[in-house]
């Protein structure tokens, strides 16, 4: 696997709340979903800034939506993952399986 | 705090970001959702730590962004340059007729003046720099003042705290208030 195509655990974990999400993935669904799954109170400055990390890698892209009252008349950013996020991600998670594989029983969580 | 006045405060402490915009309408947003079960205090508490805990995330990013070797570059040199400003105003200031006090109010005029300045000159270079510029200040002052023999005067604490402060002001101005060509979205 090359270098490049490492992710950071914070991108890994964005990444993942992006599949998760799907078309209905903005900055503060993405902090919800990864407080919800993994009890992680991230910053929604941590959040986009990985977000934009990821969109300049082009493993996600973003487009914006409509402008709603309730966000002080601001409209949301709506981001979805790309064919070389994809990628990405799916070569992080089978590494991260098979080095997970034969692990002592005390390593297991279920 | 007003609403309008709460997101002018936190939108000029997040003005680095990319997304600045989107940031705040997702503060705002789960703002309004919180405020119908929690009590005003508490909400204001969550919405002022995603705002403090965010800046660090924001400015690496900006770092990051504008090039780190420049951004170092930019605030290396503004850090000279507030040493020789520094220097010249000290060479200036003690041949003039006045008392000490007097000498030593004019240079701290001068001296967080011209942090501010440099730090409102080195954001039009590089938006990020004005922050980097703060944290050499701070820490140079720490260091200085760490070898110092004599004791910690009112004079060496508010340049060491006031000083750093004036120069992220000064880049705040500048990423606020003027076009921001220095980098490619």
């Amino acid at each position: 696997m090359p270098r490049g195509d490492l992710l950071g655990s914070l991108e890994y974990i964005v990444l993942l709340a992006l599949v998760h999400l799907g078309e209905d993935a903005y900055g503060l669904s993405v902090r919800r979903a990864i407080e919800a799954r993994t009890g992680r109170d991230m910053s929604i400055g941590a959040v986009y800034s990985t977000l934009e990390r990821l969109e300049a890698k082009g493993y996600v892209s973003s487009r914006m939506g409509d402008v709603t009252p309730e966000r002080g008349g601001r409209a949301k950013r709506h981001f979805r993952i790309e064919a070389p996020g994809e990628q990405a991600l799916r070569t992080a998670v089978t590494a991260i399986r098979q080095m997970s594989r034969g692990l002592p029983r005390s390593w297991r969580t279920t | 705090m007003k609403g309008r006045r709460r997101q002018r405060i936190a939108s000029a402490l997040l003005a680095l970001a990319m997304f600045g915009d989107e940031v705040m309408g997702d503060l705002e947003e789960e703002l309004a959702i919180r405020a119908r079960t929690q009590s005003t205090l508490r909400i204001h508490l969550w919405y002022w730590s995603q705002v403090v805990r965010s800046i660090p995330a924001v400015v690496l990013q900006r770092c990051h962004r504008d090039g780190w070797f420049l951004t170092c570059a930019v605030a290396i040199v503004a850090i000279l340059a507030q040493g020789a400003v520094e220097w010249t105003v000290r060479i200036t200031v003690s041949g003039l007729m006045a008392t000490s006090h007097v000498r030593l109010l004019l240079s701290w005029l001068l001296g967080i003046g011209s942090l501010a300045g440099l730090g409102y000159l080195a954001a039009s270079v590089r938006p990020s720099a004005s922050i980097l510029l703060a944290l050499i200040a701070f820490t140079a002052g720490g260091v200085v003042g760490f070898f110092k023999d004599d004791a910690l005067s009112w004079f060496r604490i508010s340049v060491h705290v006031v000083g750093p402060i004036s120069a992220v002001v000064g880049g705040a101005l500048r990423v606020r208030h003027g076009p921001d060509n220095s980098t490619e979205r």
